[in-house]
């Protein structure tokens, strides 16, 4: 275990914080790929599970993160490569409801991030919305900081072209 | 589509993205109906070190079975060398007359009678023989003692005879000193040789009290047969010749493959059980060879070169068990091929 307080792994209370912790950053990560809520809370239900069948403990909560989101990605482009999504078309094209109507603009936004490059689009959302650090996303995605710097401004620079006034970074965490 | 937007609606959008309330009862249902989890332990050896360690293991057993392999091997071999030689020399004393004028290796004895050189490496097994050879003894010796003794001139006054009449051998009292008169050379090896502590000097155990000796020929000579004709006595009485050629094992130094043909054996054995404790072979070439049976360490051989003065001195001590005083020329005579 990585850590003395941490909740010992495979517990009931290891499932709760994991679920409480990760769950949502899990299935919004997932979200930015299948572009389906309901897709991505399988997905994140199918990691939570493959989490459980690893048997081993993490040696640290970072590598816990780290190991918890690749699988996400993993499991979201098996996902989209699976015969069955091919072959569908997915309901919030005709119907998205999981999204508020009322607030246009900011879906727009949230399109703009979603239409990026994969490879875009995954650090954009984990630098932007989850607030982690190039190391840390260099980390998830398996890449080196440089490369993960180097996607990030050229997804900022795509992000830019699209929008009016540019995509303002105040609000963003280090 | 081009629009204004800063990264806080990019946020805001993503928060309002509803996440079923049911994923969460959910998801914990099914994860705690899940087959219990069994936490793998972390491994102290890593497979690394795992097959690591097994290659070592299998390595030590595999050196140690080696070793085993050579050692009995080894054993092996020393003991079917011990018994070729004991046959051997069996054969020998059972067998016909020994040639003794034949050398197997020419000029190996330098001035002082120390066998030194290039010698080839014989097995030592080899090194104790006795050669057929019928066609010496009759020719060169006739079987009448009278001629030898008419023929015969006094090599030594040292020794005193006395006549045996009963059985017609001789006894000898010799008067030569049973120290032997070792060269320098031979001392300087000596010291280095037999020095070795906790070393018990060879033949220094022999309890003459309960011992029997009994001295073969290898050579005929008139009556005295090869290897028939043997001598045997009580230790006692031995006690000289045994001492001094423990004094010459103490002082000459060994040496080591070497073929020779022996003249006299001599057998130390108990007398009672008939255990034999030594064997003595006095060779030709100036070197005896002294075999220690012992229950311990098996046989041991050691192989002395002895000086010439006092190999002289042994070989009379021990041809007077078996002839005269007179006979004793004809004898080195026969020795020495003349």
């Amino acid at each position: 275990m990585y850590s003395e307080n941490a909740v010992s792994y495979g517990t009931d209370g290891y499932i709760q914080y994991v679920l409480d912790t990760y769950s949502q950053t899990i299935i919004r990560l997932c979200y930015t790929y299948v572009h389906n809520i309901c897709d991505a809370e399988d997905i994140a239900q199918d990691v939570m599970v493959t989490l459980l069948k690893r048997g081993k403990p993490f040696d640290s909560p970072e590598h816990e993160k780290a190991w918890l989101l690749r699988t996400a990605i993993n499991k979201s482009k098996n996902h989209l490569k699976s015969g069955w999504i091919k072959r569908t078309v997915p309901l919030n094209e005709t119907d998205n409801s999981e999204i508020d109507n009322s607030m246009d603009e900011k879906n727009q936004v949230m399109e703009a991030v979603l239409s990026l490059p994969e490879k875009y689009r995954t650090v954009i959302h984990l630098f932007y919305y989850n607030g982690y650090s190039i190391k840390e996303i260099s980390a998830i995605v398996g890449k080196k900081p440089a490369t993960v710097g180097t996607l990030l401004a050229r997804g900022r620079g795509l992000l830019k072209e699209m929008m009016i006034g540019g995509f303002d970074e105040d609000e963003q965490v280090d | 589509m081009k629009m204004s937007k800063s990264i806080k609606d990019y946020k805001d959008a993503m928060d309002s993205i509803k996440i079923s309330d049911s994923f969460y009862k959910r998801t914990e249902s099914l994860l705690t109906e899940l087959p219990e989890v069994k936490i793998e332990k972390k491994p102290v050896l890593s497979s690394r070190h795992l097959t690591a360690f097994i290659s070592a293991a299998a390595a030590c057993l595999m050196l140690v079975f080696g070793a085993r392999f050579v050692i009995d091997r080894r054993t092996q071999e020393i003991e079917t060398v011990t018994g070729i030689t004991e046959i051997t020399i069996e054969t020998n004393e059972e067998t016909s007359p020994p040639l003794i004028d034949s050398f197997e290796e020419d000029a190996l004895v330098n001035d002082a009678g120390v066998v030194v050189g290039d010698m080839p490496p014989i097995p030592e097994e080899e090194s104790v023989e006795c050669d057929d050879a019928a066609d010496l003894d009759g020719g060169v010796f006739p079987d009448s003692e009278g001629e030898f003794d008419e023929e015969a001139p006094v090599a030594q006054a040292n020794p005193t005879v006395a006549q045996d009449s009963g059985e017609g051998k001789k006894e000898t009292q010799p008067v030569a000193s049973t120290t032997p008169a070792v060269t320098t050379t031979s001392q300087t090896g000596t010291s280095e040789n037999h020095k070795k502590e906790n070393e018990v000097p060879l033949l220094s155990d022999v309890n003459y009290d309960y011992v029997t000796v009994e001295i073969t020929p290898y050579f005929n000579m008139g009556s005295i047969k090869s290897g028939e004709d043997s001598v045997k006595k009580k230790g006692s009485d031995c006690k000289d010749i045994i001492e001094y050629i423990s004094g010459l094992a103490q002082n000459s130094h060994k040496i080591s493959n070497y073929s020779f043909k022996s003249i006299f054996s001599i057998q130390i054995a108990d007398e009672n059980i008939g255990l034999t404790f030594y064997s003595i072979y006095v060779t030709d070439l100036n070197a005896i060879v002294i075999t220690r049976h012992d229950d311990i360490n098996g046989q041991e051989r050691f192989t002395f070169g002895v000086n010439a003065e006092d190999y002289e001195n042994l070989k009379h001590l021990l041809f007077l068990q078996f002839g005269s005083e007179e006979d004793y020329e004809l004898f080195k005579n026969l020795i020495s091929g003349k």
